[in-house]
């Protein structure tokens, strides 16, 4: 198990060093740099501008301008936001739990449904199971900012219910937070939730149709069992493997829900960092954001290893 | 066409083969389903055939409004507004400003300047369709070709383009095409598509490796080997075709994958310019104009339009895993 977990990490260095270099060359992509908005913007004069650039080290070629920013990275130094001048990691820092909290409490629901709800659908032929099953499938299709906009519309409109808050996170009370979490949460769930549970009921269906599972009932388990222990640990590591994989789906999906409900975090900080140009808060937010979903990636790769022998021993050969 | 009349067996299918060879008909033919210009029209001592394809010079200015009472015959198009027709150019005069909910007008309403929701869901059908199709199009040729080459050769090479599928995956794709489209600084259609498609192969190449790590200990990949085949023979002629199949299903869910997230970088701003109409562009209006809380038919039309697209994708798709998993 120690040598899969060195690997595992082993591994990690180069994909680490691959996610900084494409940031900073999507960032570099662009055409002239930030000063040069300032120049358009204030009229600085020319020399002005030669010092700043050469100030800030923007003078230098790119490759040196790279491992100069990769060093400060690493340190977690993301440099000073453009606009308000602001450490940059003083602002990821505020806005990282937010988009934490809500993309972690949607693939909590999500998975936690998942399972039962995939359980039920596999086990049952009912017209109600055939309904969710239907309904799962619909809703995958349905955009999610169009379901927020819509829900908006039902529960936040002041010509309808107005029942939920419609933007923000609150005041910080807690029962005002949990409030406010309703919607986003709900529509950053549902997507994932749909999936998983096609996932589940699929495996559990396999699994449910396989000889170990008539053994177990010829052996007299009673079915309860069999289908919670038996067919069910079978079924589970397709699903640890899309927990992994559907993370930056979230990630990316709360991107649009932050802008819709106007929550303050890394989506909609980076999106209103864009508009601005302020490089430094864009790079910052999306090494932050690949880094966090490397890391979960990881320790759903080391999750599996504990729950699989066979990966560790097939790996460690 | 043996596919298709495949697909056509499947009854499970039907109804999605039909919705989506409707949404490709509207999307080809939405020139002459919803135009300001006419089919065809005699005026002034002219006849203009198919003028809303055409648009000629003779015609400027005009709309099917204004021909109608001067024309010495006309036939229209089903729906006689252009996706862009805002009231300025359709002359309306009705009570009150848009947006004007559904009536026998306009079947599906208007949205705030006057324009009409369903011509712009049909040419709107044409944009989100075709960035869909030629994204996954790239994003299977990007998939491939990686996969093939990561799963053929191994040793180095797969280790290099794995880690590089690895940093593909890991990055928040909507972060990399917020950088990506905000530095390109362009909102037409051909930098997007290949935004686009050069962020979403991973999937494709992921299944490849896999698929090609299966093929190649097989003993025809031996036997062309033997035969002195070179590598990229094996993997382009050997190899992929014989990946093609689950490669095929995962592009029909990629298709699906795609068109929502068209609409999703159009609501943030980084889709295809207004005013062209796209799905995404219409549903962004509708969360800019809910300031208009009666308008629901802004969001209702063009949201059951990408779901129906989607399901009707997605149906395809596993039709198609059907298909292909019962080794057809």
């Amino acid at each position: 198990m120690r040598r899969y977990l060195l690997r595992r990490l082993g591994l990690m260095a180069p994909t680490f060093l691959g996610i900084t270099l494409l940031t900073f060359a999507v960032a570099h992509l662009a055409p002239g740099d930030p000063l040069q908005l300032d120049e358009e913007n204030l009229g600085a004069a020319r020399a002005d501008v030669a010092k700043l650039r050469a100030a800030r080290g923007l003078d230098a070629p790119l490759p040196v301008q790279y491992v100069r920013w990769l060093s400060r990275v690493i340190r977690l130094d993301f440099g000073r936001s453009l606009i308000d001048q602001r450490p940059v990691s003083e602002k990821l820092a505020e806005a990282l739990p937010r988009t934490a909290l809500v993309s972690g409490l949607a693939v909590l629901f999500a998975f936690g449904l998942a399972v039962p709800l995939g359980v039920f659908l596999a086990t049952r032929r009912t017209l109600l199971s055939r309904a969710l099953s239907a309904a799962l499938t619909v809703v995958w299709g349905v955009p999610t900012f169009w379901v927020a906009v819509l829900l908006l519309l039902v529960f936040s409109s002041p010509r309808a219910l107005d029942v939920l808050p419609m933007q923000g996170l609150g005041d910080g009370g807690l029962v005002d937070l949990a409030w406010h979490l309703v919607l986003p949460v709900l529509c950053l769930t549902y997507p994932t939730l749909a999936l998983v549970t096609r996932q589940v009921r699929s495996a559990m269906q396999d699994a449910l149709a396989q000889d170990f599972v008539k053994a177990a009932r010829a052996r007299g388990i009673p079915e309860r069992r069999v289908v919670w222990r038996h067919a069910l640990r079978n079924s589970l590591l397709p699903v640890v493997t899309l927990l992994g994989f559907s993370l930056p789906h979230v990630l990316g999906g709360s991107v649009l829900i932050e802008r819709v409900f106007g929550i303050p975090g890394m989506g909609l900080l980076a999106f209103d960092s864009v508009g601005t140009r302020d490089y430094p808060t864009v790079m910052g937010a999306a090494t932050v954001m690949a880094v966090a979903t490397m890391l979960s990636m990881l320790a759903v790769d080391v999750a599996y290893g504990f729950i699989d022998p066979r990966i560790r021993v097939e790996e460690a050969s | 066409m043996r596919g298709l009349r495949a697909l056509w067996a499947d009854r499970a299918a039907r109804p999605a083969v039909l919705t989506l060879a409707l949404l490709l008909g509207s999307a080809v033919f939405a020139d002459l389903l919803a135009s300001d210009l006419p089919l065809a029209v005699r005026v002034d001592g002219q006849t203009h055939l198919l003028p809303c394809l055409t648009r000629p010079a003779a015609l400027r200015g005009r709309t099917q409004a204004t021909l109608s009472p001067i024309a010495e015959w006309m036939i229209g198009t089903p729906i006689p507004y252009g996706p862009e027709q805002t009231i300025a150019t359709t002359g309306e005069v009705r009570d009150g400003a848009p947006p004007w909910g559904p009536d026998e007008r306009h079947w599906l309403g208007t949205d705030d300047v006057g324009r009409d929701v369903f011509a712009r869901l049909i040419h709107g059908a044409r944009v989100s369709l075709f960035i869909a199709f030629f994204t996954v199009l790239i994003a299977v040729g990007v998939g491939m070709l990686v996969g093939g080459v990561s799963g053929y050769a191994g040793g180095a090479t797969d280790a290099v383009l794995s880690r590089v599928l690895e940093v593909m995956t890991t990055f928040p794709l909507v972060f990399f095409l917020i950088a990506l489209l905000s530095v390109l600084r362009t909102q037409s259609l051909w930098p997007l598509v290949l935004a686009l498609g050069l962020t979403r192969w991973t999937d494709v190449a992921r299944l490849v490796r896999a698929e090609v790590l299966k093929l190649k200990t097989l003993d025809f990949v031996l036997a062309a080997r033997a035969m002195g085949a070179s590598p990229s023979r094996i993997i382009f002629r050997h190899l992929l075709p014989n990946a093609l199949g689950p490669v095929l299903v995962t592009a029909t869910f990629g298709v699906a994958a795609a068109v929502l997230l068209e609409t999703g970088l159009s609501f943030l701003g980084l889709g295809v310019a207004p005013p062209t109409a796209s799905w995404g562009e219409l549903l962004t209006q509708a969360h800019r104009t809910l300031v208009h809380p009666g308008a629901w038919w802004l969001a209702v039309f063009p949201g059951a339009c990408i779901a129906l697209t989607v399901l009707s994708v997605n149906a395809l798709g596993e039709a198609l895993r059907r298909k292909v998993d019962g080794g057809a």
